[in-house]
């Protein structure tokens, strides 16, 4: 095995010496043309036109370890779906970097929700010489497996939110998500939202015991409070819950008008279903970031449901944005999206910025390919769905969507960040 | 308004000791006649669970998926028994392993077949029971109902007729059982028969209610050995008590304080209970009170 | 009966698996193999923390379904003194160990009254109830955990110098060396008479008491001892990990581990160390069935159950009896070798592991009464 991989990685090394020495050669011959200038044909999901041949692509291996299995199995299913998209379609489109054409050999593990399993993946992506990782997605299983690889020379990539994971900036980080903690950050935020638009009397906050589930009840009674919306009721649930009558009986009992959620549909729809047939139907209810429409799916009674979305609500056919992932979508798996689908976006948008930004950099080096997936410019990227800015830890953020129901009618509305 | 809540707490508490006695009494057959903990049991309430939702893609309708998953449920704890349990009598403690691997075997089963989504089942009753400010959907009565039933017909069948009397006297001596000429291994494999058709049929109870995904037995058999514990291991009445006591005072836990602090209180409670009381809440809970 | 050229032959035999076990780390050590190091240290510390249970259940009888409860209370109490207290990390380690130390002694006490299923029930309770509060505690992290910061040193031999927290061989050097140490120490303890009383309690805790072991006393220094290595294990998970979470240690982590020591063998010193071995190459590196591989594990489980109960040592050790009975009878004609006592052989296993299948506990109360 390690013969193969000796020689796997010799022709590697051939083949990059070549296309340097290509681009210098061809830098010498035309002065004005740059290679890295974008061209005016996109790579766009629904032309698949490319002006050079890839009729023998070299491969890119590209390492992926997401939660297939596990805790956040659904979630990670949806994710590993994203993935593979977004590699079929860079792939039939050919990834040319400086005139060598190229594709991704992707290799996708499951890491089982474990950061036990995750670091072993990593380890074995590192042994394989891979220069580029996807996930996980988790953040308590990134954590252990983003530490285990560092100081090594890999570029990665992930979705998710938890901090403290980036202690000091890393260039070979590339991580697409919104804020949630603090001031700045999106719960915040979403409470301030939330107060505007519904004026609530008082609030009820009830989610799961998860590092997550206590990141949103921090921020919104931080928001809360600046709103001055007082807070009656903010309480957890252990994992794997079903019955919330108990919580239901509590809640009804400090009538609040507005009651918060969370955070996966798994709990929210029990949670509405039971609410209706408690007769708890005045309030406005929310689900907390993570949950989507469908947990609204099939109950009656309730006129009021909101929801914020992370990346951008893929259900919603009259958004331009995500017509292109949409299409996509529907022409691989043969149905649109739901809205549970979100979740494939930001890996999405990773993979296809990842094909572009090594044409834009003119090289599959990690180094020089993160620094143009740093590149602001946003013509470079003219098939993402989400538009990036980079906060000060050059961490890639996008404006969440806050998404209202009333009575079946869904509108979407940007969430700024503050 | 406060008597709202405690009313509702006591409806509430009603249902979650439902479900709770249910996995108990399973757990108190089997470890008082097999003299087997069987930690699989949380599976075959999933399992249950799982098989009614399968059944209602097919189109078939919940009554007529009762009786099915009931039947098959104890026909598969039979086979259990017989295959597996039968062969490790002589060592407790290899029964209590060999139930940990099932659960790992049936949750992978069950994911494998059904995947980690969460699925509802087209609820059997719809009504909502209205007594003065007090909501009581139909369905959650179903529950206490069918597990009151399951209760009388338990005790009847264990106290009036002839299989039951030999199911305790297995239970109290099985050699002098054996020798009185009562078929000690069959009456074991019916036991637990019994205690699987328990299982799925809290299974069954809770798809009435709540959707179903893999982890919607964890909790209740975390609960279930508790209450075991709590009302006296081999007892079926102290299984009902306990589940009763523990049951109402969650949902009283839950309704006026903080569900993290019940979760820590129950735990205490057992070590406490174990600590001063192990036998449980009935005194004579492993003479076979069955 | 062993004469004196059979113990010094075993001596000689137990001399080489230790020398084996060391040239074995150290060509281990030296790979630059990133799968093969990573696979080598998280056997290395599931081993150490199996053991903690093959001490108190394998030969101490008791089945307990602490030892997850107290390496979360190891690997917490360190990342706690590191990473809030900023404490070097060995005497964070030593302050792990003294957690580890008193809980385990509350939790034996508080138990020592029990033994059999309730026992067993009364140690899932703790460590479920540890494991419960840890998310309301804000110096723990809550729910999110913490970082866990593991900065043991540097290892300088001559011109070699080895970081013992890289993941290119130093940890791998040093879980590896810990768990060595720690095999090393529980051998000499079951030989030792304490070791031999632990037994005695187990087989047979009424006859034990008539011969003047204080049974209590035993099981206490055995489940403290167990308490020890799991905290120490604990800390090392941690430190492979470099943070920690509540939902590390739940009751899944608790199946794991029983899986590997019935796997390996209870009551065999390098039981936990085989059930380690395959859990850890199955789930981490084989990923066989990636998704099956926990019903992979049930299944064996049961298999092992049914067929090998005393595990794969049990089958190693049996198989080497059937050869020496057989070789034995042939010199000696017909009449047959006496006295062997199973797993005595050179395979490393301890000379003390069960006679029979039923190591289980007795449904008995009040562990004075031994029988039902």
């Amino acid at each position: 095995m390690t013969n193969t991989l000796r020689q796997q990685r010799g022709a590697r090394r051939a083949t990059v010496f070549i296309a340097l020495v290509g681009l210098l050669l061809a830098a010498c011959g035309s002065g004005s043309k740059s290679a890295s200038a974008p061209t005016s044909a996109p790579t766009s999901a629904s032309t698949g036109a490319s002006t050079v041949s890839c009729a023998s692509p070299t491969s890119i291996p590209i390492g992926a370890s997401v939660s297939e299995t596990g805790g956040a199995a659904d979630i990670g299913q949806v994710w590993a779906k994203g993935i593979q998209l977004a590699v079929d379609i860079a792939n039939k489109n050919g990834i040319i970097v400086a005139g060598k054409c190229y594709n991704f050999s992707l290799s996708e593990q499951d890491d089982a929700t474990s950061p036990e399993v995750a670091i072993g993946i990593y380890q074995k992506f590192l042994q394989n010489g891979d220069k580029y990782i996807l996930g996980p997605g988790v953040g308590t299983v990134f954590t252990a497996a983003y530490a285990s690889a560092k100081g090594d020379s890999v570029l990665i990539m992930t979705p998710t939110s938890i901090g403290s994971v980036t202690t000091g900036y890393n260039p070979l980080l590339f991580q697409t998500h919104i804020t949630d903690a603090g001031t700045g950050g999106r719960v915040y935020a979403m409470a301030g939202a939330l107060a505007a638009k519904y004026k609530p009397t008082s609030v009820a906050l009830l989610e799961s015991q998860d590092p997550l589930g206590e990141l949103h009840e921090q921020g919104l009674t931080a928001g809360f409070k600046n709103a001055n919306v007082p807070v009656v009721y903010a309480q957890y649930f252990p994992a794997g819950t079903t019955d919330f009558a108990p919580y239901i009986a509590a809640i009804k009992s400090k009538n609040p008008s507005l009651v918060i959620i969370g955070y996966l549909d798994t709990y929210v729809h029990p949670f509405l279903q039971q609410a209706v047939q408690a007769g708890f139907t005045s309030p406005v209810f929310v689900g907390a970031p993570g949950s989507t429409f469908a947990s609204i799916q099939g109950i009656t009674g309730i006129s009021n449901y909101a929801v914020s979305i992370t990346t951008r609500a893929v259900d919603n056919a009259s958004d331009p944005q995500v017509a292109a992932f949409r299409a996509a979508w529907t022409a691989q798996f043969g149905s649109e999206p739901n809205s549970g689908d979100f979740w494939a976006l930001s890996y999405f948008d990773d993979v296809l910025m990842l094909s572009k930004a090594m044409s834009v950099a003119g090289s599959i080096d990690p180094t020089a390919v993160a620094t143009a997936l740093h590149s602001t410019a946003s013509e470079s990227y003219p098939d993402r769905t989400l538009n990036l800015s980079f906060g000060s830890n050059n961490i890639a953020q996008y404006t969440p969507q806050m998404g209202y129901w009333l009575n079946g009618q869904i509108t979407y509305v940007n969430l700024p960040l503050g | 308004m406060d008597v709202n809540l405690f009313l509702q707490s006591i409806i509430n508490g009603l249902v979650l000791a439902s479900v709770y006695a249910l996995v108990a009494l399973g757990l108190t057959l089997v470890f008082g006649v097999l003299d087997i903990v069987n930690f699989a049991q949380g599976q075959l309430l999933l399992l249950g669970a799982y098989v009614v939702y399968g059944l209602s893609t097919k189109g078939v309708g919940y009554w007529t998926a009762l009786p099915i998953v009931l039947v098959g449920s104890a026909a598969l704890g039979y086979g259990l028994d017989s295959a597996l349990f039968a062969r490790v009598r002589k060592t407790p403690m290899n029964g209590l392993l060999i139930s940990i691997g099932l659960i790992a075997i049936f949750g992978d089963v069950v994911q494998r077949v059904w995947g980690p989504d969460q699925y509802d089942v087209p609820q059997p009753i719809t009504t909502v029971i209205t007594v003065g400010s007090v909501r009581i959907p139909g369905a959650r009565l179903l529950i206490v109902a069918v597990t009151i039933l399951v209760l009388i017909a338990l005790t009847v069948f264990l106290r009036l007729s002839r299989p039951g009397a030999a199911i305790r006297a297995v239970a109290q001596n099985s050699e002098a059982a054996a020798l009185m000429g009562i078929p000690v291994e069959r009456y074991r494999h019916i036991a637990f028969a019994v205690s699987a058709a328990l299982a799925s049929l809290g299974g069954v109870l809770l798809v009435a209610v709540f959707p179903v995904d893999p982890t919607l037995s964890d909790s209740p058999l975390l609960k279930g050995f508790i209450v075991l514990i709590l009302g006296g291991a081999g007892s079926p009445l102290g299984a009902v008590l306990g589940a009763l006591v523990l049951g109402v005072s969650e949902a009283f836990g839950i309704g006026y304080w903080s569900a993290s602090g019940t979760q820590v209180l129950e735990l205490v409670l057992l070590i406490v209970i174990l600590y001063f009381r192990p036998t449980g809440l009935i005194r004579t809970a492993h003479e076979a009170t069955l | 009966m062993t004469s004196a050229a059979d113990r010094r032959q075993a001596v000689r035999k137990s001399g080489l698996v230790w020398l084996g076990a060391a040239v074995v780390i150290v060509a281990v050590g030296r790979s630059s193999n990133l799968e093969i190091l990573n696979v080598g240290a998280l056997t290395a510390i599931w081993a150490l923390w199996s053991s903690s249970l093959n001490v108190v259940w394998g030969y101490g009888g008791d089945f307990s379904m602490a030892q997850i409860g107290l390496g979360a209370v190891g690997a917490y109490m360190e990342a706690v003194l590191v990473t809030h207290y900023g404490w070097p990390f060995w005497a964070a380690l030593g302050g792990a160990v003294g957690a580890a130390v008193v809980v385990g002694f509350v939790i034996g006490v508080v138990a020592a009254r029990l033994s059999g299923f309730y026992f067993s029930i009364m140690t899932l309770a703790f460590g479920l109830a540890l494991l419960a509060l840890v998310p309301t505690l804000a110096i723990t992290g809550q729910s999110t955990g913490l970082p866990t910061n593991i900065a043991p040193g540097t290892i300088r031999i001559g011109g070699l110098e080895w970081n013992l927290a890289s993941r290119r061989g130093g940890y791998f050097l040093l879980c590896a060396l810990v768990l060595v140490v720690v095999l090393f120490l529980v051998a000499r303890l079951v030989k030792s008479p304490r070791g031999r009383a632990m037994v005695a309690v187990r087989e047979d805790p009424v006859l034990a008491t008539s011969v003047a072991i204080d049974v209590g006393r035993t099981r206490l220094v055995a489940f403290v001892l167990g308490a020890v290595i799991a905290g120490i294990a604990g800390v090392l998970y941690g430190g492979y990990l470099g943070f920690i979470f509540p939902s590390l240690f739940t009751f899944s982590a608790i199946i794991t581990m029983i899986v590997q020591v019935v796997l390996g063998g209870r009551g065999f010193l390098i039981g936990p160390l085989i059930g380690a071995a395959i859990y850890v190459v199955l789930t981490d590196w084989v990923r066989f069935g990636g998704q099956y591989s926990d019903g992979v594990f049930g299944l064996l489980l049961v298999v092992i159950i049914l067929f090998a109960p005393k595990g794969l040592c049990g089958l190693g050790a049996d198989a080497i009896d059937a050869f020496r009975r057989r070789r034995e009878a042939g010199r000696a004609g017909t009449s047959l070798a006496s006295g062997n006592q199973p797993g005595s052989g050179p395979t490393g296993t301890g000379p003390i592991a069960p006679a029979s299948d039923d190591v289980g506990p007795h449904h008995s109360v009040v562990q004075t009464d031994g029988t039902r």
